[in-house]
């Protein structure tokens, strides 16, 4: 189950993150999903409830980026690197994440974008 | 520190402003809207017409300085005459009358050579050269350069919605461009080739992205505008010409990209 967490179409739904390797960075569009849940049920000997607990998941969410572009740069687009963390404004719930997947980068003329997926930072 | 878009004073305005000319640019290119360069019509680019200025390397095409010879041709290419002359209407069909196209292909040059005042810049250059040994460097207000300005803007709103591409294309394919976008319209619109031919650039262009965007719902929107001011901010703070403070307190031009004077 997931839903937007903040999108009002024309771009100011995101924010600029401050990456710890690829320094800022433009987040688009930041779809936070909601912690999966793992439900643990136990049931009698006919099959009806007996016991159940719910434990929560890690969070992730997903994010469109728009990479820097220098062309005085070496290299020219800075990519994000698998790792990176990354703390979201306050306006975007304040917490910490990490990456833990780059999708492919897409190009048009000198602006590139990439999918990027994350996780809470717990610890 | 991170800080949220819609805390950078000016950028929501800016932003709705650039969402308000990319919705016009997108509905004249749909409309077919011609427009006026250099004293002369132009109607909005199609394949054909594109194809026909990147056999001939028109310098427009990648932004780059055209000499006037180019950019009068440039001008011949997209002109309601010429196109007129490719679809043979009324009398032009007669072969007999096919020297007027020559004629007034030449008349039209030298339309656009009066238009632009190259005699006079000429001369300037003339005089340039005789005293400096450096470049000579066209004048800002020269109406050589404000057409060139102005036709760069015509290039950059037809390419608005090229669609995007990976990074790190292997260009083992082989194909031509023109079998890519011809095979991607016809497996989904089933159109004729001859009607691919005379379809506008932005439209082309609109279709094939939203035909991907279809496809593919992991390819991102770009938007060349909207893209622009994020770079330049990303850019204006790598380069820290300003802090995320002079951004939220509207200390910053985000179109000159920089601190304001005041």
């Amino acid at each position: 189950m997931s839903a937007p967490y903040y999108n009002e179409g024309v771009g100011q739904g995101g924010f600029i993150g401050s990456f710890s390797a690829s320094g800022n960075v433009v987040v688009e569009s930041w779809g936070k999903e909601i912690p999966s849940s793992h439900l643990i049920n136990q049931p009698d000997q006919f099959g009806g409830p007996l016991k159940a607990a719910g434990v929560a998941g890690f969070k992730t969410t997903s994010a469109l980026v728009q990479l820097p572009f220098d062309p005085t740069g070496n290299p020219p687009v800075t990519e994000i690197q698998l790792g990176e963390l990354v703390t979201a404004p306050d306006t975007h719930g304040g917490e910490t994440w990490f990456v833990f997947a780059v999708g492919e980068t897409f190009q048009v003329g000198d602006y590139f974008k990439a999918n990027l997926s994350l996780q809470k930072k717990y610890n | 520190m991170s800080i949220a878009l819609r805390d950078i004073a000016g950028l929501t305005e800016l932003l709705e402003q650039t969402r308000e000319v990319e919705t016009e640019t997108r509905e004249d290119a749909w409309l077919g809207i011609t427009r006026v360069i250099a004293g002369q019509r132009v109607r909005v680019m199609t394949v054909q017409d594109y194809t026909a200025l990147l056999q001939f390397s028109s310098p427009l095409l990648n932004r780059r300085l055209p000499s006037p010879e180019q950019f009068s041709f440039f001008l011949w290419v997209l002109s309601p005459e010429i196109q007129r002359w490719n679809e043979k209407q009324g009398w032009r069909k007669w072969r007999a009358l096919s020297w007027i196209e020559k004629w007034q292909a030449k008349r039209h040059g030298q339309k656009v050579r009066r238009a632009l005042k190259l005699d006079e810049l000429e001369a300037q250059e003339a005089q340039w050269r005789a005293k400096s040994k450096l470049t000579f460097a066209l004048p800002d207000d020269a109406p050589f350069t404000l057409a060139i300005k102005e036709a760069f803007k015509y290039v950059d709103e037809l390419f608005l919605d090229r669609p995007p591409g990976l990074k790190k294309e292997t260009g083992k394919s082989g194909l031509c461009y023109l079998t890519s976008w011809v095979d991607m319209l016809q497996s989904e619109y089933h159109l004729p080739t001859a009607e691919i031919w005379e379809m506008n650039i932005p439209v082309l262009f609109a279709r094939l992205k939203a035909i991907q965007m279809r496809h593919n719902a992991k390819v991102p929107d770009f938007n060349v505008d909207r893209d622009k001011i994020l770079q330049n901010i990303m850019l204006g703070l790598k380069r820290k010409l300003y802090t995320e403070e002079d951004l939220k307190s509207g200390r910053v031009d985000l179109v000159a990209n920089r601190l304001r004077n005041n």
